[in-house]
């Protein structure tokens, strides 16, 4: 499967640190597993939130109430962080963009070696590890991770006989 | 400043006696024992579960708690009887039950590390009150102004040849003087050691119920408390202590002049 947006479904946020005679491959977002241990994290905190407060009274259940407004605060963050996070990979260079910016960036010409590693999370969610480079560049929690792997190699090694045009 | 009631001379006084690296010491490591239990919070916090864990471990056997763990459990009992769940419970544990099969996925998923860091922070929500309960707010708490005010020496009971006694703090004892911070008004004195018959140690009665929940060794049965406050000085046979802060130096007999 190729995951090669058209123009239209490209985030704005990733045209905007594209250069004029940049060619856009791959544009995708991080695995939603990612988001398991901040739901694990405010589901117990509401849980034990809601049995704190009926088992004591006054500041102990402000302060307990608090932390898990702090906690739930934490998985909208996570929510917001990866609507905005992706994993982009032109015909010139491989980067991720956030919010904050470009956060990590590596030209295509220099990647020598991509590796592609699943843990056992990864086989069970379907999310894998790229490791570029001697972990010059490691990008984890990557969805559809043997497709991907395969489009960024067939990008690095390119065929010599391949038509440009295409 | 704290341990001498904020009088300068005093402090200074301490300072002269007890060595720069002593009074440092002196003053830093009780504050370890008060903190451990918001350390190990803010390590949570941190991601440093291990660290963490570890100085939650500290903060049972050395942190000085306001209950003691029979009195703790007696009132979580209290609580629990009282408690007043009006169908919140059953949310309470579908959440529970919700977030018990994701954690689950998470172990597999994402390793042991992450799923301690993920119960660790959801147990705080619990934690934090029972901390609060326990180890009262440093800022907030007489509690610990009662532990911060005790000096680092052990409490003794001195007892003099002329059978006068006193609580206080040994700062510094050769064969000639015996440097006293006393224990009721933070002064410190100066006796003659041929003068002082004994030394008993002793605790202090607000200090020695400030305990850990888990106390190692149990040396409340076996130390007395001590006796506060001393007896009045002055009267016929009392022996007068030259007094290096408080007063003018020099202006009572017995004492050594500089």
């Amino acid at each position: 499967m190729r995951v090669v947006p058209d123009d239209r479904s490209t985030p704005p946020i990733v045209l905007r640190y594209l250069l004029p005679h940049e060619h856009l491959a791959i544009t995708v977002r991080f695995h939603p597993a990612l988001f398991i241990p901040p739901v694990v994290t405010a589901l117990g905190a509401l849980s034990l939130a809601i049995a704190v407060s009926t088992v004591l009274r006054g500041a102990a259940v402000v302060v307990a109430w608090l932390i898990t407004l702090v906690i739930v605060g934490n998985l909208l963050y996570t929510a917001v962080d990866w609507l905005s996070r992706q994993l982009v990979v032109t015909s010139h260079r491989i980067f991720l963009v956030s919010g904050a910016g470009i956060t990590l960036e590596m030209q295509l010409a220099d990647v020598k070696d991509v590796r592609l590693i699943r843990s056992i999370g990864g086989r069970l969610f379907g999310y894998g590890t790229l490791i570029f480079d001697e972990e010059r560049l490691v990008v984890d929690s990557i969805p559809y991770p043997e497709q991907l792997y395969l489009e960024i190699l067939g990008m690095v090694y390119k065929d010599p006989e391949a038509n440009h045009d295409d | 400043m704290i341990v001498s009631d904020y009088n300068s001379n005093t402090a200074l006084a301490i300072l002269r006696s007890a060595g720069y690296v002593n009074t440092l010491l002196g003053s830093i490591i009780p504050l370890v024992s008060i903190l451990m239990p918001w350390i190990a919070l803010l390590l949570l916090y941190l991601n440093q579960v291990v660290a963490s864990l570890l100085a939650f471990a500290a903060a049972l056997l050395i942190s000085p708690a306001s209950l003691t763990w029979k009195a703790f459990l007696s009132l979580a009992q209290h609580d629990l009887q009282a408690a007043h769940g009006g169908g919140w419970d059953v949310l309470s544990f579908v959440l529970a039950a919700i977030a018990a099969i994701l954690l689950l996925f998470e172990l597999i998923g994402f390793g042991i590390r992450t799923s301690a860091l993920s119960v660790g922070l959801a147990a705080t929500v619990a934690i934090v009150p029972i901390m609060f309960r326990l180890y009262p707010l440093p800022a907030s708490d007489v509690f610990y102004t009662n532990l911060l005010t005790q000096p680092w020496l052990p409490a003794e009971t001195i007892t003099l040849t002329t059978h006068q006694s006193m609580t206080g703090y040994v700062l510094e004892t050769d064969q000639d003087w015996t440097e006293v911070l006393l224990a009721e008004d933070r002064t410190v004195v100066q006796y003659h050691t041929s003068q002082v018959s004994s030394r008993v140690m002793c605790q202090i009665a607000v200090v020695a119920s400030q305990r850990p929940l888990f106390p190692l060794i149990n040396t409340q049965s076996e130390l007395p408390l001590c006796v506060l406050p001393p007896p009045a000085q002055g009267s016929g046979g009392a022996v007068h202590p030259r007094q290096v802060t408080g007063m003018p130096p020099c202006q009572t007999a017995g004492r050594r002049c500089e």
